[in-house]
């Protein structure tokens, strides 16, 4: 995610007070960082093409009575007010019946976006658009690891839709608009800025959220976060609060990987993800400075499926994957969302770092299927022999025996080089 | 094979437990404590501030890489 820093030292002389239009703002914004003071005198131009876009999602679940134990509850509890939302009002949900969050028509034949955690479990889905009409909806295809859905409704005429924008041109400080359902209260618009990208909040295998201090509440889950020209560069998704209420920290899914995935929903009903073939792990300080590389950047891989794709393409433990289809791999994070988000089947470029070069590697990705078992060695600690110190790394070491020296052979593919 | 690790140092600190194994050390394998000896010397003498251990981690059945200041010593 390159972006081009534009310097801040352009200060103006003075606080221009802005009648124009919110556009303008955002530049201004930008570059007053210092005098940041000044709001848009109105997103209501803007809000007005938006409102129509926005629908509000509420679910009927059939829970079977004696099932929630207060432990149960509570766990559900904690977990709605981690991901921030799924939930109507009341702080503690018992043997909910109906919960309520938001969505957006991205398609004028009725298409919807949505979290899957909105609609996840669901026995009857119902959409009530901007004008009040309510109508019923079907799962077209739904994600729980990216927490992304895909709902279609029937409608006698062409629905008002939503655009996507680019989150990967977003850049903090930018201004968003929120607008969702939360609590209940359809149409809810609020305003704020990306205080942070790239956040990862331990949700799932693909975080990579625009963080905002626009409030976001229960219910807004699935919503969209407009950017200042009106198009979706984020699904409101989650929020971090003690209170269960809004305390200015929400996260949004950016659109260039709810995109991706929903065009996929639309096609498939599912999602196919990319897959590599290794295990990965992140490059400390300390370890870029161990394997000569020149700054901590880059996965690298701890392990290589057997038989996987990048086995096939030559990928040997202790490569630093530095670039993969092109674009750089800043933390190895990054790197389980860029081969997700690549087309299965397709060839892709990978640069690894290996002996203090750079090595170039074509990698036909495969698809991911559902983690395979992992040949597990035995927990217990087996006998060494011949023991030995080393001081200079704190440690006592001993040979290890026969038998977990066949279990590692057996596990561990030739690396010969 | 890590049979122990001393409280305090540079290994304890990066988590390596007893039952781990050093597979390799700055890419190269080792098969005994005397290799691994020899290999951490080795980049001691050419002024090395850090070896790169691939670990067999048994706790978690899985190889990690691990990286260990040197002691100036």
């Amino acid at each position: 995610m390159t972006q081009v820093t534009i310097p801040l030292h352009r200060t103006p002389p003075v606080v221009r007070f802005l009648i124009a239009a919110p556009l303008l703002l955002a530049v201004l914004a930008l570059s007053s960082v210092a005098q940041a003071r000044g709001a848009p005198d109105s997103f209501a131009d803007l809000v007005d093409k938006l409102l129509p876009t926005v629908v509000n999602i509420s679910t009927t679940q059939t829970v079977e009575q004696g099932r929630g134990t207060e432990e149960f509850e509570e766990f559900f509890r904690e977990f709605f007010e981690r991901r921030g939302g799924g939930g109507g009002g009341e702080p503690a949900p018992r043997r909910r019946q109906n919960s309520l969050g938001s969505g957006f028509i991205i398609d004028r034949t009725g298409y919807i976006v949505t979290n899957h955690h909105v609609i996840a479990g669901a026995d009857e889905i119902s959409v009530r658009l901007a004008d009040d009409t309510t109508l019923e909806a079907t799962i077209v295809g739904s994600d729980e690891k990216t927490d992304l859905a895909l709902l279609k409704v029937e409608s006698p005429t062409p629905l008002p839709a939503a655009r996507w924008g680019q989150s990967e041109d977003t850049r903090i400080g930018d201004w968003v608009i929120a607008i969702g359902n939360p609590l209940g209260l359809g149409g809810t618009v609020t305003a704020g800025i990306v205080s942070a990208l790239q956040r990862d909040i331990n949700a799932g295998p693909y975080d990579d959220f625009i963080q905002t201090d626009a409030a976001i509440n229960k219910g807004n889950s699935g919503g969209p976060m407009f950017n200042i020209k009106g198009q979706v560069i984020g699904i409101n998704s989650a929020i971090f609060s003690p209170s269960g209420g809004s305390i200015g920290i929400g996260f949004a899914i950016p659109s260039a990987l709810a995109e991706n995935i929903v065009l996929q929903l639309r096609d498939h009903g599912a999602v196919r993800r990319g897959w590599l073939g290794v295990r990965i792990q992140h490059v400390t300080d300390e370890l870029a400075e161990g394997l000569r590389l020149d700054s901590a950047r880059g996965a690298l891989v701890a392990s290589v499926s057997p038989g996987g794709p990048a086995e096939a393409a030559g990928v040997k433990q202790g490569d630093v994957i530095l670039e993969f289809n092109g674009r750089p791999v800043p933390k190895y994070r990054n790197l389980s969302r860029m081969v997700a988000e690549t087309p299965v089947g397709r060839d892709v470029a990978v640069v690894v770092w290996r002996k203090g070069k750079e090595v170039k590697l074509k990698v036909e990705l495969g698809e991911l299927k559902d983690e395979a078992a992992v040949a597990a060695l035995p927990e217990e600690t087996p006998g060494g022999t011949e023991s030995g110190d080393v001081e200079a790394l704190g440690l006592k070491l001993a040979t290890i025996t026969p038998e977990l020296r066949s279990a590692l052979s057996w596990t561990r593919r030739p690396t010969a080089s | 094979m890590i049979t122990d690790v001393l409280p305090g140092g540079n290994a304890a600190e990066k988590n390596l437990k007893p039952g781990d194994v050093i597979v390799e050390i700055d890419l190269e394998e080792v098969r005994s404590p005397d290799d691994v000896a020899k290999l951490v010397e080795k980049a001691k003498d050419e002024d090395y501030r850090v070896v790169t251990l691939l670990v067999f981690r048994q706790g978690k059945s899985d190889f990690e890489w691990v990286a260990v200041r040197l002691d100036n010593s």
